[in-house]
């Protein structure tokens, strides 16, 4: 599987097979990083976006708004 | 599958009733875990294999259930690729489907292989002059990719998708599905085909050897296409039996009609070819082994076992499906998805049994196979494990998007 098996050979059997082999698993695993990559910066603008909701909506005191609001709910 | 945030709730029987439900194919599964236990722990000599057969039933229902598995990659590929837009109605149905395929095969195999613990082998120390190889390394990485594909089904769920990055992981992994759908076409193309090419190469078995292009034999091109044929017709069936267990409507019935049309015309090109690939087998390839082709046709793997294949479920169910007629009305419906699956079941154990049992050597004799109870039971294991699983994903996913709409 790797080139460090001492079986292993350059031959272009192997060189084809695990060529297009490695292909399809990178394919698959920076398909993976981008889906995990962009969920995370999806979920950072959804957070910082409602903190500048918050924000907007109580200008002046945004900590205490936020307090008053978990006491109020409590 | 939908991406939407809001999904409709699912109406399912009472949690009692699922239970009970489930504890019948729970027995089934346990029945095929002991079977498993005792190959794992006794040895291969619990099973009904010996010299003449190195493979029996857990290979047949392999190729039978990678091939009927073929539901996932070739519906995705319609989808995703080719944009045949109605198959939005059941692709979530396809890819758990083809999900229990695949992971049920594999499952079996880690049984057949007598020692697990070595089963990196055939990665580690690949012999890349196998057709084997190539099957081994495509079903592992297919697997993978349905896995992967499975995902946004179950974090479509809502319970999971109120946390927000489980929803993102979903709605992400659904916007560029298309790549997976291509990488799994790209695979299973590749193992279907050498799941038949590994048959169509072995020289030294005149009854299933066949000449064909540079290093694929006929074999190889005729196992892609009975995957893809059959594979929408096992979908076709379970789609419509959920539909009669349930007592509802999940699917358009022109989508089942159309689909079980699709797969009908291909097997129907299935069955021209490999009418074409016998008359030649049987009238050039065997007998330039020095082999008459009525002498493969012994004992209980008769000429009958050929008519059943080409006629009964080969041509009968092609052509049924293939009237417009006969396609909206359920019970030939049912038949000719059922017999064209059964058709590529028989087809799969005739390559793999009848293969075996043909006397190559002088001192050698036509020889039956006869599984044990161990092998039943573990076969009858992935079928309790693939309707658990597609049990729990039909009552907590939805996998069918218009379900809510067609039942308002």
């Amino acid at each position: 599987m790797l080139p460090t098996t001492f079986e292993f050979r350059w031959d272009a059997g192997h060189m084809i097979f695990f060529g297009v082999f490695y292909a399809v698993v990178i394919a698959i695993f920076t398909s993976l990083v981008y889906v995990a990559v962009k969920s995370i910066i999806d979920v950072y603008r959804d957070m910082t976006a409602r903190n500048e909701a918050n924000a907007s909506e109580h200008p002046e005191h945004p900590h205490e708004a936020t307090n008053e609001a978990v006491i109020a709910k409590s | 599958m939908t991406s939407e945030h809001t999904t409709p709730k699912l109406e399912r029987c009472s949690r009692q009733k699922f239970l009970v439900w489930l504890s019948v194919w729970g027995l089934l599964l346990a029945w095929g875990l002991y079977g498993a236990f005792l190959c794992l722990f006794k040895g291969l000599n619990q099973t009904g294999m010996n010299n003449y057969f190195v493979f029996g039933l857990w290979i047949t229902v392999d190729l039978a259930i990678i091939a009927l598995g073929a539901g996932a990659f070739f519906s995705g590929f319609l989808f995703y690729i080719l944009k045949v837009d109605h198959l939005k109605d059941l692709i979530g149905a396809a890819v758990v489907i083809g999900f229990i395929c695949y992971s049920g095969a594999i499952g079996m195999l880690t049984i057949d292989i007598g020692q697990p613990l070595r089963g990196y082998f055939s990665f580690w120390h690949a012999n890349v002059h196998s057709m084997l190889t190539e099957v081994i390394f495509c079903i592992t990485c297919y697997l993978f990719v349905l896995t992967i594909e499975f995902t946004p089904l179950i974090l479509e769920n809502k319970r999971l998708s109120e946390f927000p990055l489980f929803k993102y992981i979903g709605e992400n992994l659904h916007g560029i599905m298309a790549v997976f759908a291509l990488v799994g076409t790209f695979l299973s193309f590749f193992h279907q085909g050498s799941l038949g090419g590994m048959f169509g190469v072995l020289f030294a078995r005149p009854f299933a050897y066949r000449t064909g292009v540079a290093i694929w034999p006929w074999t190889f091109f005729l196992f892609i296409l009975s995957a893809i044929a059959s594979g929408p017709a096992l979908t076709t069936l379970v789609v419509w039996t959920t539909q009669k267990v349930t007592g509802k409507q999940l699917v358009r019935r022109s989508t089942l009609s159309k689909l079980a049309k699709l797969s009908a015309t291909l097997f129907f090109v299935y069955l021209i070819l490999k009418a074409a690939d016998t008359v030649y087998w049987a009238n050039v390839t065997a007998p330039q082994m020095g082999f008459a082709f009525t002498r493969f046709y012994q004992g209980p793997y008769g000429m009958e076992l050929l008519f059943l294949e080409l006629f009964v479920f080969g041509l009968l169910p092609a052509v049924l499906l293939l009237i417009p007629k006969a396609r909206e009305h359920d019970f030939s419906l049912v038949i000719g998805c059922l017999f064209i699956c059964m058709g590529i079941v028989l087809n799969r154990f005739v390559m793999t049994v009848q293969t075996l049992s043909i006397p190559v050597l002088p001192f050698e004799k036509f020889v039956a196979y006869a599984p044990t109870w161990q092998e039943w039971a573990v076969a009858a294991a992935v079928l309790g494990y693939g309707v658990i699983v597609y049990s729990l994903s039909y009552r907590y996913l939805h996998l069918f998007p218009r379900e809510h709409e067609l039942n308002a």
